[in-house]
């Protein structure tokens, strides 16, 4: 007994550290590492996420802002002169236009998307091929001219004429921005610059 | 045993002081003197408390300390297991206090993640909804970049021809042609007068700094059947630089800046109303004294506009003997060599030309009467009219 009572401070020692050893392991172990760095409840990953999607979307926001400020008609403009798809109807119609107006009858038209894929830019080509007939030399002239004026952007590839004949075979380009293909997965945002759109 | 009373008889005190160690020690004393001094022992004990007088009383004393052990100290057994059990209370109340603390922090925690989840869920829907929209506007740009690409090789074929023009020989009829821009490379069946045509137009071609190649794969002369040469017919194949086709960007803004043929492209010209004409119908402003306020406007205006080949129109009206003849005229913006024009002829008295229109490249350093006039009559091919109203000119003027 009196050895005991001897080691009883040794034993109440051991005793509080081994509770207190206990308690840290079974109670605060289990909890504080959930709150500790790396941890269950460790939220700097959460908000790192926040703040990435909080700048995603300010850059966003002001695209839309920037765009939103664009002259409705620049915006017009440039939709015509390189549109977001191939738009082979509308060149029919542009191209059946331009010949009327210089007394020009269009034959036939044929408008196929280049093969190749789009330039860096995601300007993608579309190959139309045109017979037109009646006119003269200088109204044939005066229709490449309207040609290389008309909005919906056209360079005249190859020329083929019979000037007797009256007869003008054309091969020409047509652009449009391929945006499914290009814009995809991800959007490339730029800001507009709110300059004025590319002028000839 | 130290318990046992050592003795039993006495008076009442003495049987405690058995029990009482301290009482014992004090008894022991008086037992010494006992046996110095038995006459003291004898003597009645003195009253143990006298309130009021004597000695006071001074309570009583108990030991439970065995007298063997008396002067020594041991370990107090249960002290320690008071100090143990204190410890451990001590310590579950700190440790319970800690982990309501930690608990509660972790609550604190959580309710934290599912804001800060419902904050990520909100923003996530804020993106979704603005990358719809940021999709037109990502569009716009690659379109902006695109037009930019384009418009920087857009090819003229008017400045082709127009060079192809000012290099050809007069006495040279092109009867084929063949172009193509991206090799440059352009076929022309051509027919001269002679062999020395042909050598002056081959030369001209070669002399050209915008032709890097000049072949000649034949020619062949055309005999009549007196024997006669009418003419050399041969094929050229030219190498033209890429930059007969291409403008630089200031002359490329000028020449596309006209308005298309394409009703809705471009912007609709200015309209600077209408011209009655006293002297002709070319909106000049002679004898002003016998002009409407509005027809000097017209005529200023047009002819303002033609200084820079502006898009415009202009109605102008002259009466012609008992006819009232109209000239609708529409500046169409730069072409190679200068402003392009289409006039509408109005004449009842002249049915072959009523109605019809041509169109016209007017000459910038004539006035725009001058180009009117010339257009309308011998100079027709000057100015370049083409159309049915220039065919039907030619067709009239033509010698019976």
């Amino acid at each position: 007994m009196e050895s005991i009572a001897k080691m009883l401070p040794i034993i109440t020692g051991l005793a509080a550290v081994g509770f207190a050893v206990a308690a840290y392991v079974m109670l605060f172990l289990p909890k504080l590492g959930r709150l500790v760095k790396g941890g269950e409840l460790d939220l700097t990953a959460y908000e790192d996420r926040i703040n990435e999607t909080q700048g995603y979307l300010d850059g966003l926001k002001s695209t839309v802002a920037a765009f939103n400020k664009v002259n409705p008609e620049r915006r017009a403009r440039v939709q015509n002169m390189v549109p977001v798809t191939a738009d082979a109807p509308g060149l029919y119609v542009q191209i059946d236009a331009i010949a009327r107006a210089h007394d020009m009858v269009l034959v036939s038209v044929d408008a196929l998307p280049d093969d190749k894929p789009p330039t860096a830019t995601g300007r993608q080509g579309v190959r139309v091929t045109i017979d037109v007939a009646g006119g003269t030399y200088q109204q044939m002239k005066l229709f490449l001219t309207d040609l290389e004026r008309s909005e919906r952007i056209l360079d005249v590839q190859d020329v083929v004429f019979t000037p007797s004949s009256a007869s003008y075979g054309l091969v020409l380009h047509a652009y449009y921005f391929d945006a499914e293909k290009v814009l995809h997965p991800e959007l490339q945002l730029v800001v507009p610059t709110g300059e004025a759109p590319p002028t000839p | 045993m130290a318990l046992e009373p050592q003795e039993q008889s006495g008076s009442g005190d003495e049987g405690l002081e058995a029990y009482s160690p301290a009482v014992r020690r004090r008894a022991k004393k008086p037992s010494a003197a006992k046996e110095a001094a038995p006459a003291e022992a004898a003597a009645p004990p003195a009253p143990r408390t006298e309130r009021g007088g004597g000695e006071p009383f001074a309570g009583l004393r108990v030991s439970l300390m065995p007298s063997e052990l008396e002067g020594r100290t041991g370990p107090d057994m249960g002290r320690g297991l008071m100090i143990l059990g204190l410890v451990l209370v001590v310590e579950t109340i700190i440790a319970g206090a800690l982990y309501f603390m930690t608990a509660r922090a972790t609550d604190a925690r959580i309710a934290k993640r599912d804001e800060l989840q419902t904050k990520v869920d909100d923003l996530d829907k804020q993106v979704a909804a603005q990358e719809t929209l940021a999709k037109e506007a990502a569009a716009y740009n690659g379109q902006v970049a695109a037009a930019k690409e384009a418009l920087d090789k857009h090819l003229f074929w008017s400045r082709f021809f127009a060079a192809l023009e000012s290099k050809t020989h007069p006495t040279i009829k092109y009867l084929n042609f063949s172009g193509d821009s991206d090799s440059g490379i352009v076929t022309l069946d051509a027919l001269g007068k002679s062999y020395l045509d042909v050598a002056q137009q081959i030369v001209a071609f070669k002399e050209y700094p915008l032709v890097s190649d000049v072949r000649t794969t034949s020619a062949a002369a055309k005999i009549s059947e007196k024997g006669e040469v009418t003419g050399v017919s041969f094929t050229l194949v030219l190498k033209f630089k890429p930059e007969v086709w291409q403008l630089k960007p200031e002359d490329r803004k000028a020449a596309m800046s006209g308005p298309s043929a394409v009703s809705g492209v471009t912007a609709p010209p200015a309209d600077c109303g209408i011209y009655k004409g006293v002297v002709s119908p070319y909106f000049t402003s002679e004898k002003p004294e016998q002009m409407d306020a509005a027809s000097l406007k017209t005529a200023a205006c047009i002819n303002d506009r033609f200084k820079t080949c502006a898009a415009s129109t202009a109605l102008s009206s002259f009466v012609k003997g008992d006819v009232t003849v109209t000239r609708a005229l529409e500046l169409r913006g730069p072409v190679e060599g200068g402003c392009q024009a289409r006039i509408r002829y109005g004449d009842p008295s002249a049915p072959e030309l009523d109605g019809k229109d041509m169109t016209c490249v007017f000459d910038p350093q004539q006035t725009l009467a001058s180009n009117m006039f010339t257009a309308e009559n011998e100079g027709i091919d000057q100015v370049h009219c083409a159309g049915p109203l220039a065919d039907a000119l030619k067709a009239a003027r033509a010698p019976q």
